[in-house]
C-alpha cells in the first residue's frame, strides 16, 4: 500500500512556521527530509503556500463587525418584508385579473356593440372552423356559453402572467 | 421640539433598532466570531477566487447565510468550518454559473522561471507571484486543500467539513494535491526554495 503521510511531516510544518526552516533547523531534520520523498514534497508546497499566503495585502478592507452585523440586520428585514408582502402582491393581481375578466364579461352583456362583434368573431370562428375542435369551441361559444368561456380565457391568458410578475421580483 | 431632518439612512438604522430581525447568533457572539475568521476567509476566498474583489463579495455573502442559519455547533472548529463551507460552496456555485470560472489566466509563463529566493524585494515578489499563478493551475478542491492544511493550519476534521469529504480521506487527497503542486513548482528550471537544497 502507498505511503501517503510520514511521521516527521508535523516536525517540517513546525520548522517552516516558526522559520527555522531551512538554515535552523536540527540536521537530524534536514537529513530526513532530503530521504523522505512526502516531507520533501510537505517542505517544499508548505513554504510556497505561506509565501504565497505573507504576500497577501495586509491592508485589505474588510468591513468591521458591526457595519457586517447591520447590513446582515438590513438586508434580513428587506427579506421578511419582501416574503411578508408576496401573498398581498398576488391577492392584489388576483383582484386585477377578475377586475379585467369582469369588465370584458360586463361589455358582452351590456354593450351592443362589442355584443356583435364577439358573435361576428364567433361567426368567423365557425364558418373557418375545419377541424372538431374548432368546431366545438364554436358551438360552445354559440351555445350560451360565451360569457363564461370568455372568462375562463381571460383569466387563463392573464393569470399566469399576473402571478409570475408578482413573483418574479426574487 | 425641532425636529431635523432625517435621511434615507437615519430611518433606516431607526427601524433596524426598533425591529431586529433575530438571528440564531446574537450581536456580540457574532462580532467576536467575525473578528477572528473574517481575515483568514477573506485570504481563503482570494485565493480560490483569484480576485480581491469577488473575495469581498463572497465574504459578506458567507457570513450572512451564516447568520440565517439556524444550527447547533459543537465546537468554535465545528463553526468555522461550517462558515468555510458556505464560502466554498459558494465559490464552486459561481464557478459552475461562470463557466470559465475564477482563475487566472496563464500568460505564456508556464514554464517561466520561477526565481530562487533572494534578498532583492523585487526578486521576492516575482517569485510570489509565480508561487501564486502556480496554485492556480491546480484545482479549487486541491487548492483549498493546501490552503487550508498549510496557510490556515486547520486539522484534518475540521478540512474535512469544509470541503464535504470524510476525514479519513483528506491524508490522501492533500498527498495528491501537494504532489501535483510539487510537480508543477519542480518542473520549472529553479525549484522552490522550501525543499532541499
Amino acid at each position: 500500500m502507498k505511503t501517503v503521510d510520514c511521521c516527521r511531516e508535523e516536525d517540517v510544518l513546525d520548522a517552516l512556521t516558526s522559520g527555522r526552516w531551512p538554515d535552523r533547523a536540527d540536521d537530524e531534520l534536514r537529513a530526513h527530509v532530503a530521504a523522505c520523498a512526502i516531507c520533501s514534497d510537505v517542505a517544499e508546497v508548505a513554504s510556497a503556500v505561506l509565501m504565497v499566503r505573507e504576500a497577501e495585502p495586509t491592508d485589505m478592507r474588510i468591513p468591521s463587525s458591526a457595519v457586517m452585523w447591520w447590513r446582515a440586520q438590513m438586508r434580513a428585514r428587506r427579506e421578511a418584508a419582501r416574503e411578508a408582502a408576496r401573498p398581498i402582491t398576488v391577492a392584489q393581481v388576483v383582484a386585477l385579473v377578475s377586475v379585467v375578466a369582469l369588465t370584458a364579461a360586463g361589455l358582452v352583456a351590456l354593450s351592443p356593440w362589442f355584443g356583435e362583434f364577439l358573435a361576428g368573431w364567433v361567426s368567423g370562428a365557425r364558418s373557418a372552423a375545419s377541424s372538431g375542435a374548432t368546431q366545438a369551441s364554436a358551438a360552445l361559444l354559440a351555445g350560451g356559453w360565451m360569457l363564461p368561456a370568455l372568462m375562463i380565457g381571460v383569466w387563463l391568458v392573464l393569470a399566469p402572467v399576473a402571478i409570475y410578475l408578482a413573483v418574479a421580483d426574487e | 421640539m425641532a425636529m431635523r431632518d432625517l435621511t434615507f439612512s437615519d430611518v433606516e438604522r431607526l427601524e433596524a433598532a426598533e425591529l431586529d430581525v433575530p438571528f440564531e447568533m446574537d450581536e456580540d457572539a457574532f462580532r467576536a466570531f467575525y473578528d477572528r475568521t473574517a481575515r483568514p476567509l477573506w485570504s481563503y476566498l482570494s485565493r480560490m477566487t483569484a480576485d480581491s474583489q469577488v473575495a469581498d463579495d463572497l465574504l459578506q455573502e458567507s457570513f450572512y447565510r451564516f447568520l440565517r442559519t439556524r444550527g447547533h455547533w459543537e465546537s468554535e472548529s465545528h463553526r468555522r468550518a461550517y462558515l468555510f463551507r458556505i464560502a466554498t460552496n459558494l465559490v464552486l456555485d459561481g464557478r459552475r454559473r461562470a463557466r470559465r470560472g475564477y482563475t487566472v489566466p496563464l500568460p505564456d509563463s508556464d514554464q517561466r522561471e520561477i526565481p530562487a529566493s533572494g534578498s532583492d524585494p523585487a526578486e521576492i515578489s516575482v517569485r510570489r507571484t509565480d508561487l501564486r499563478r502556480a496554485m492556480d493551475r491546480l484545482r479549487p478542491r486541491d487548492r483549498a486543500l493546501l490552503w487550508l492544511a498549510y496557510a490556515q493550519g486547520h486539522a484534518h476534521t475540521e478540512i474535512a467539513q469544509t470541503l464535504g469529504v470524510k476525514t479519513g480521506s483528506v491524508k490522501l487527497l492533500l498527498f495528491r494535491a501537494r504532489r501535483k503542486l510539487a510537480d508543477i513548482l519542480r518542473s520549472a528550471p529553479v525549484a522552490a526554495d522550501g525543499g532541499q537544497s
